[in-house]
């Protein structure tokens, strides 16, 4: 086994497990684990179930590896969609009985004290996520995540958030709107198509 | 919605999506769309361009935001059982096959050993024993991310996937009940003070409000939250700002409706 892997960028490792070199998909499980694990966790709320999802999205990542095309986003964006789509798939599934509501509940997202030049121009992309956010209202910003990243349903949220389930559904859908028109007029114009049209 | 007309409509509702569609498009997104409802967007979108487009914008935007996702270790054994099935997979006919950017051939994993069965059944029971703190931990990593974005610096966000974040100047304080200990409080500093808490889920249900105590002696409101019955063994997870430096806070309250302190936190 080459030696190394693990200093290689990300879409290197992605190239060397499209070719079938083995170390650089051990080194990519490696580094990536403890996210793909967490968004499995985060969205299932079960050990067990969630290192299901996350060995298949780790198959379905290096089975597909070829296909990874970096001008659409990050390695890490990639294999975490591939793993919120098997969470998702997983939760179709389990869902007769809801996940506790109210596990998580955030009170507080939105730093609207810092400056929006400030944040824009931070290069990391998890900044950047929060420029966003912040511009994103409070409630609609948190249904969105409780949605998104937690897997939460509509009426979840309704329950986490104690709203009545159309305003959880309404400040789902009004927040990611919100969310893709900042995202898409701070992004490059590859990703600005929706607002193209 | 019509989904199915494969109309493109003319745009002037929402950008880019067919008139009354985007509602639909946002549930698909989103992941609340399922059986029937759910086939008749694809099909839709196997028809209409326009709304095809919009959903990409949209994906790519739900995308981004799981980078939110706590990172958290997987269960002892784990690497080893996802080589297993790489290996397994790799050359099994029940593997999936013809997906949209398949290639001919998927690499095959060599030379890696796997975990034998009874290490696996150890790592799930040690799992399950585990869920509980995880799932805590899961909760709270996510939110000092959040938090941690926010302030704009409090914390060592990783630029990459191998790095973790890291608080700097915690305060921490043991949420107590009387004798009892039901959760924990953390006080970070920054440009913004935050406090994070979580709490036993099921303890206590209704409106809760959350205050702190200056070491003046003053007492500060931080915020209300909602406690749900929840299921035994779950937790609570909350987050606000306070409007005092960290330095600055001496204690932390659950404080009932009825004003009665709940539990008390002594941050240290």
């Amino acid at each position: 086994m080459r030696s190394g892997a693990s200093e290689l960028t990300d879409e290197a490792l992605v190239a060397g497990m499209a070719v079938g070199d083995d170390a650089c998909t051990v080194a990519f499980v490696r580094r990536f684990q403890r996210r793909v694990f967490g968004l499995a966790f985060a969205m299932i709320g079960d050990r067990e179930a969630a290192e299901e999802v996350a060995q298949e999205a780790f198959w379905r990542a290096w089975r597909h590896a070829g296909a990874f095309d970096r001008r659409r986003g990050a390695v890490s964006t990639w294999l975490l969609a591939i793993t919120r789509n098997v969470a998702i798939d997983s939760l179709r599934v389990r869902r007769p009985v809801p996940a506790p509501p109210a596990d998580v509940a955030w009170a507080e997202i939105a730093d609207p004290g810092a400056p929006l030049d400030e944040r824009a121009s931070a290069e990391d992309g998890r900044r950047r996520l929060m420029a966003v956010l912040n511009e994103v209202p409070e409630s609609q910003a948190r249904a969105v995540v409780l949605a998104v990243v937690y897997g939460f349903s509509a009426q979840e949220v309704s329950d986490a958030e104690g709203v009545p389930l159309g305003t959880a559904k309404a400040r789902i859908r009004r927040g990611l709107i919100k969310l893709r028109a900042l995202s898409a007029a701070q992004e490059g114009p590859w990703r600005q198509e929706d607002l193209s049209q | 919605m019509t989904p199915g007309s494969g109309t493109p409509g003319s745009g002037a509702g929402m950008p880019g999506a067919c008139p009354g569609n985007e509602e639909r498009l946002i549930d698909l997104v989103v992941g609340h769309l399922a059986g029937k409802e759910r086939e008749a967007v694809l099909a839709h979108l196997e028809r209409c361009r326009q709304c095809s487009v919009r959903v990409a914008g949209l994906s790519a935007s739900v995308d981004d935001l799981l980078a939110l996702a706590p990172e958290v270790e997987p269960p002892a054994g784990f690497e080893a059982r996802v080589f297993a099935r790489l290996r397994a997979n790799g050359t099994s006919p029940a593997r999936p096959s013809g997906r949209a950017g398949a290639r001919p051939g998927a690499p095959r994993l060599r030379g890696l050993s796997g975990a034998g069965r009874r290490a696996d059944r150890q790592a799930v029971r040690q799992a399950a024993r585990r869920r509980w703190d995880h799932r805590v931990l899961g909760a709270a990593a996510a939110l000092v991310l959040v938090m941690g974005a926010a302030v704009g610096g409090g914390f060592a966000l990783g630029r990459s996937s191998g790095e973790h974040v890291a608080a700097a100047s915690v305060m921490t304080g043991r949420l107590m009940d009387g004798a009892v200990a039901v959760g924990k409080v953390m006080v970070y500093p920054g440009r913004t003070t935050w406090l994070f808490m979580y709490l036993d889920q099921g303890r206590w249900s209704g409106s809760l409000r959350c205050e702190v105590v200056a070491r003046d002696g003053y007492v500060m409101k931080v915020g209300d939250f909602w406690a749900g019955a929840g299921s035994a063994g779950g937790a609570l997870a909350w987050g606000a700002k306070v409007p005092l430096p960290a330095s600055q806070v001496r204690e932390a309250m659950v404080v009932g409706p009825s004003g009665k302190v709940m539990a008390v936190a002594q941050l240290a």
